[in-house]
C-alpha cells in the first residue's frame, strides 16, 4: 500500500467539523466546528450528553453521518487524504479495513441470521483476503482474542444464542476483524452489565496495547476515564472542554463538565443534592425504622421458559421495607429483581412466600381482594412513555388515580396541581401529550402519577437508567425531596452501585433470583463480604479519586 | 479551538450553504406536498360515489330500469353520456343508481365483518389461554376457506340474493379483521400502561374499556376502510356470476354481466361500468393507505 507516505500522519485531522440535518422546517446543527485529532494508537474519549453530537460526530469518520446529513469541515483528512466528499467505494475501503467500528447494540448490528463466523468472515474476505483455510483459523484467532471461551462452538451460533457480553465480543471481533488502525466505539459498553463492561473495556484496552487507536464514545465519564488518555467533553454539538483524562476529570476547566462530574451519583454524594451548582444536604426524610410497610416472607416465583425448562426467577426472598426508607435492590440483568417488584407490587402471584402490607395479607390475594389497597404501592417504571396510554393527555394520566374517589372537578384539579407543585412540572404541560416530553419530564409525570395515588410505598424499576446523567440527578434528588415530603417509602430498583449507593439506606444484592448480600447500603458498599458483590464492585469503573470528591464552585 | 468562536453563518462556505439551502427547500416543499394529488382525487370519487348512492336525481333525470328498445346500444353522445345497452337504457343512469348497491353491500358487508371480529379478537385477546385457543383455531377454519368460495357455500345454501350477498361477504371477511383486533389487543394488555393501571386498583372491565379496547381499536377503520375497497369488487364478482341482486337491478356486477354478450357492438356497456367500480376501489383502498399512513405516523 502507499504506506511510507501515510504513516506519519496523524489518523484522523479533523478542523472545524460542521454537520447539519435538513428536517422538514430547519436545519438542526448536529456538530459545530469540532475539531478532532486521533495520532497513532491514541485512545481519546468523547463525552455528552444525548443530543451532543457525539454520535454524529463518530460516524462521520466512516462517511455514515446519516441521509441527507450535511457535513463540512475546513480539513478533515483520515490516514493523511482528505476523506470529505470521496466516494462511496473509498469509504468502503476504510470502513472495516482500516477503521472498525463498534455500536452500543450488538443484537441490532449483527445479522440475525448469519452465524458469527459467517459475520466475521465477510470483513476478512473483503479486507484481508486468503484462503479459506486461512480465514477460518483468522476466526478463531479472533474469537479467542476478544476472549470468547468456545471459540469453536460459539463460531457456529447465531446472535440470538449468545448472551449480551458475548454478542459485543462477536461485534468486537468482526470490528477488528480487518485490523483496523482505528477502533471507533460507540457506547459499546451502555447496555451491558458491570461486570460484563468491565471484561469488554479490558478487550478494547488490549486492543489500545497492541497499538490500535481508539475512539470512545461515552456518556459515563468513568467508563472514558478508565481507558481514554484524552477526552473531550461536548455540549450541544461544541467540544467544551479537551484534555488529557485526567486533568479534565480532576480539574475540570469549565463549569459544565464541573457539573457533569457532580452529577454522578456515588458513595460520596450520598446525603446531597446532585443536580444543583451548589450541592445543599438533602432534605431529612421521616423514616420509622420500627414501622415495617411492607414485608415479603420467602417469596419464590418460577416461569416456563421455553423448551419446557422452569425458569427460578426469584427464589426466597426476604425483605422488609419500614415507613420511610429507602430499599435498595441491585443486581445484573436476569438476577430476578424486577420479578420482586412486579410481586410486590401484587401484579404478578408468587409461587411461595407472602407479602403484607401494613400487617394486612397482599399477596398472594385475588385481585378483586386487593382492588382497593391497590394504590397504596405504585410503581414507576423505567420507561415512563410506555406506562402511559398513547391516547391520554398529562392531565388525564393524573386524573385517572382519582377515577375511584369520584371527586368533583375542581377537587381534582387541586389534586393535580399539588402533585405538579411537588414533581417541578408546569401545568402548561397538562394538555399535551407526554409524547411531546423530554425524558426528564416523562419521569416526572410518572412520578406525579404514582404520588397522585397517595401510596404508602413507591416502587421503582430502573427508574434513572435511560437519562442522562444530569437529568438523572434531576430525578433523584426530586425523589429523595418527595420521600422527604410525603413519607413514603421507597423501593429503588437498579443495576447501578453508584445511584444506589447514593440513595438506598438498606441494599440487597440478588443474583440468579437469591439475596447474596443484604445490610446498611455503607456497609455492603464499603466492606462487601459475599464474593459476588466484590466482584460487582470491583467491576465498576471509578472516576479518579480526585474526581469522584470534587465538589464544584469550591 | 478559535474556531469554535466563529459563528457558523460567517464561515466563507459558498458551495455548502448552497447544498443546504437546497436540501432545506426540499424539505419544505416536502412538507406542502403532505396530501398528494391522488389522495384528493379518491376522495373527490368518493364523495361523487356517495352523492350517487344518496341523490342519484341530482346527478340524471333518466330511469335506471326503462327500456327503450329503438334507442338500444347507441353509443355515448350528449343525451345519453355513456351510451345504451341492448334494451336502450341509459348507461350513465344505471352506473349512477348502481353506486347505492355497491356501496351499501360493501358497508354492511364490511360492518358485519368488522363489527363480528372485533368481537372475536378482542375476545380472544383477553381472555385465558384455552379460550384464546379455541377462538383462534375456529378463525383459522374460517380463515382456511378462500374468502369467495366460502361466500359461493352461503349463496349456495341461501339462495341468491341481496341480504345473503352481503351475509356471505361479511361472513368470509371476519378472519382478517379478527386476527389483526386479537394482535392489537394481545400486545395491548401486556402493555406498562396496562400493567399500571392494574397498579392503580382499576378494575378488570374499566381496565379493558378504559385502555384496552381504544387502543387495540385505533387500526380497525383504517383496516376497514381498505377493506370496503375488497366488499364492494366481490360483490360485484358474486353478482355476475348471477348470485347477487337480480337483473334488472343496476347493481354494478350484474350490468357488466349483462353487457357480456354485447362487448363486440357496444363496449361501453361494460367498459363504463366496470371503470365505476374499479375507480370506486381503488379510490377506498387509496384513502384507507393514506388513513393508514396518518395513523402510523402518530404512532410513537
Amino acid at each position: 500500500m502507499t504506506a511510507t507516505v501515510v504513516d506519519a500522519a496523524p489518523i484522523v485531522d479533523i478542523v472545524n467539523l460542521q454537520v447539519v440535518f435538513p428536517r422538514s422546517d430547519r436545519l438542526i446543527q448536529a456538530v459545530r466546528g469540532l475539531d478532532l485529532r486521533i495520532g497513532r494508537g491514541e485512545a481519546v474519549g468523547i463525552v455528552g450528553e444525548s443530543g451532543s453530537g457525539k454520535s454524529v460526530t463518530v460516524r462521520s469518520l466512516l462517511g455514515l453521518a446519516g441521509t441527507g446529513a450535511i457535513v463540512e469541515a475546513d480539513r478533515f483528512d483520515l490516514f493523511g487524504r482528505p476523506a470529505l466528499g470521496q466516494s462511496e467505494r473509498a469509504w468502503r475501503r476504510l470502513r472495516g479495513g482500516r477503521i472498525g467500528l463498534v455500536l452500543q447494540d450488538a443484537l441490532v448490528s449483527l445479522d440475525p441470521l448469519r452465524t458469527v463466523r459467517a459475520e466475521i468472515d465477510e470483513v476478512l474476505r473483503r479486507h484481508r483476503p486468503g484462503s479459506a483455510a486461512q480465514r477460518a483459523a483468522r476466526v478463531k484467532q479472533l474469537l479467542d482474542d476478544v476472549g470468547m471461551d468456545e471459540p469453536a462452538l460459539r463460531s457456529r451460533q447465531r446472535p440470538h444464542q449468545l448472551s449480551g457480553g458475548l454478542r459485543q465480543r462477536a461485534l468486537i471481533a468482526s470490528a477488528v476483524a480487518g485490523d483496523p488502525d482505528l477502533i471507533v466505539a460507540d457506547e459499546p459498553t451502555t447496555a451491558l452489565d458491570v461486570t460484563v463492561q468491565a471484561q469488554v473495556l479490558a478487550l478494547l484496552a488490549a486492543r489500545r496495547a497492541a497499538d490500535t487507536a481508539l475512539l470512545l464514545v461515552s456518556h459515563d465519564l468513568a467508563v472514558v476515564a478508565k481507558v481514554c488518555d484524552r477526552v473531550i467533553v461536548m455540549k450541544d454539538g461544541v467540544a467544551v472542554e479537551e484534555g488529557p483524562t485526567d486533568q479534565v476529570l480532576a480539574a475540570p476547566a469549565v463549569a459544565y463538565t464541573r457539573q457533569l462530574l457532580a452529577s454522578v451519583p456515588s458513595a460520596a454524594s450520598r446525603g446531597r443534592t446532585l443536580s444543583l451548582t451548589q450541592p445543599q444536604p438533602l432534605p431529612a426524610r421521616r423514616r420509622q425504622a420500627d414501622r415495617t410497610v411492607l414485608r415479603a416472607e420467602r417469596l419464590s416465583r418460577d416461569f416456563n421458559a421455553p423448551g419446557g425448562a422452569v425458569c427460578h426467577a426469584v427464589r426466597s426472598v426476604s425483605l422488609t421495607v419500614a415507613a420511610g426508607e429507602t430499599l435498595g435492590l441491585v443486581g445484573e440483568s436476569g438476577s430476578g429483581k424486577s420479578t420482586v417488584a412486579k410481586l410486590l407490587a401484587g401484579l404478578l402471584e408468587p409461587g411461595q412466600g407472602q407479602v403484607w402490607l401494613d400487617g394486612q395479607l397482599w399477596a398472594p390475594l385475588s385481585d378483586r381482594g386487593r382492588l382497593a389497597r391497590r394504590r397504596q404501592i405504585q410503581l414507576i417504571a423505567q420507561d415512563p412513555l410506555s406506562s402511559f396510554d398513547p391516547r391520554y393527555s398529562a392531565e388525564q394520566i393524573l386524573a385517572e388515580p382519582l377515577r375511584r374517589d369520584r371527586l368533583g372537578r375542581s377537587e381534582i384539579a387541586r389534586q393535580i396541581n399539588r402533585v405538579l407543585d411537588l414533581v417541578h412540572l408546569s401545568q402548561a404541560l397538562l394538555n399535551s401529550s407526554p409524547r411531546t416530553f423530554s425524558g426528564g419530564e416523562r419521569q416526572r409525570l410518572a412520578i406525579a402519577r404514582a404520588l397522585i395515588a397517595q401510596p404508602a410505598v413507591l416502587i421503582a424499576d430502573e427508574p434513572v437508567s435511560a437519562l442522562d446523567v444530569s437529568v438523572q440527578a434531576q430525578i433523584l434528588d426530586l425523589l429523595a425531596q418527595v420521600q422527604a415530603e410525603t413519607a413514603a417509602s421507597l423501593v429503588f430498583i437498579s443495576h447501578d452501585l453508584g445511584v444506589v449507593h447514593h440513595l438506598a439506606d438498606r441494599v440487597l444484592v440478588m443474583k440468579d433470583g437469591l439475596v447474596v448480600e443484604s445490610g446498611p447500603a455503607d456497609d455492603v458498599f464499603r466492606c462487601p463480604s459475599h464474593p459476588y458483590t466484590q466482584e460487582l464492585l470491583a467491576a465498576l469503573p471509578q472516576l479518579p479519586a480526585s474526581a469522584a470528591a470534587c465538589q464544584p464552585a469550591l | 479551538m478559535s474556531a469554535l468562536a466563529l459563528p457558523v453563518s460567517l464561515r466563507p462556505q459558498a458551495s455548502a450553504s448552497g447544498a443546504r439551502e437546497r436540501a432545506l427547500a426540499r424539505a419544505t416543499a416536502a412538507q406542502h406536498r403532505r396530501r398528494p394529488a391522488g389522495v384528493i382525487l379518491a376522495a373527490a370519487i368518493m364523495g361523487l360515489v356517495l352523492l350517487a348512492a344518496f341523490a342519484p336525481q341530482l346527478l340524471t333525470a333518466a330511469d335506471p330500469i326503462a327500456a327503450d328498445l329503438l334507442a338500444a346500444n347507441q353509443p355515448p353522445s350528449a343525451a345519453h353520456l355513456a351510451g345504451t345497452d341492448y334494451l336502450g337504457r341509459d348507461v350513465f343512469c344505471r352506473i349512477v343508481y348502481g353506486a347505492r348497491y355497491s356501496l351499501v353491500i360493501g358497508l354492511t358487508a364490511t360492518a358485519i365483518s368488522v363489527l363480528a371480529g372485533l368481537l372475536l379478537g378482542l375476545a380472544a385477546g383477553i381472555s385465558p389461554r384455552w379460550a384464546d385457543s379455541l377462538i383462534s383455531r375456529a378463525v383459522d377454519v374460517l380463515a382456511s376457506f378462500p374468502s369467495i368460495l366460502l361466500a359461493l357455500v352461503v349463496i349456495a345454501v341461501a339462495g341468491p340474493g341481496l341480504v345473503n350477498l352481503i351475509a356471505a361477504l361479511g361472513l368470509s371477511g371476519i378472519p382478517g379483521y379478527a386476527r389483526v383486533v386479537r394482535a392489537q389487543t394481545l400486545q395491548v394488555v401486556r402493555s406498562g400502561y396496562v400493567e399500571q393501571a392494574r397498579a392503580l386498583g382499576l378494575s378488570r372491565p374499566r381496565l379493558i374499556a378504559a385502555h384496552v379496547l381504544p387502543n387495540a381499536l385505533g387500526v380497525v377503520p383504517v383496516l376497514a376502510t381498505i377493506g370496503l375497497g375488497g366488499a364492494i369488487s366481490g360483490a360485484a364478482a358474486l353478482s355476475f356470476i348471477g348470485l347477487g341482486p337480480q337483473p334488472p337491478t343496476p347493481e354494478w356486477g350484474a350490468i357488466l354481466a349483462e353487457s357480456r354478450n354485447y362487448l363486440r357492438v357496444a363496449w361501453w356497456t361494460g367498459i363504463l361500468p366496470g371503470a365505476a367500480l374499479t375507480a370506486t376501489v381503488i379510490a377506498s383502498t387509496v384513502l384507507g393507505r393514506a388513513w393508514q399512513a396518518r395513523y402510523e405516523r402518530r404512532q410513537p
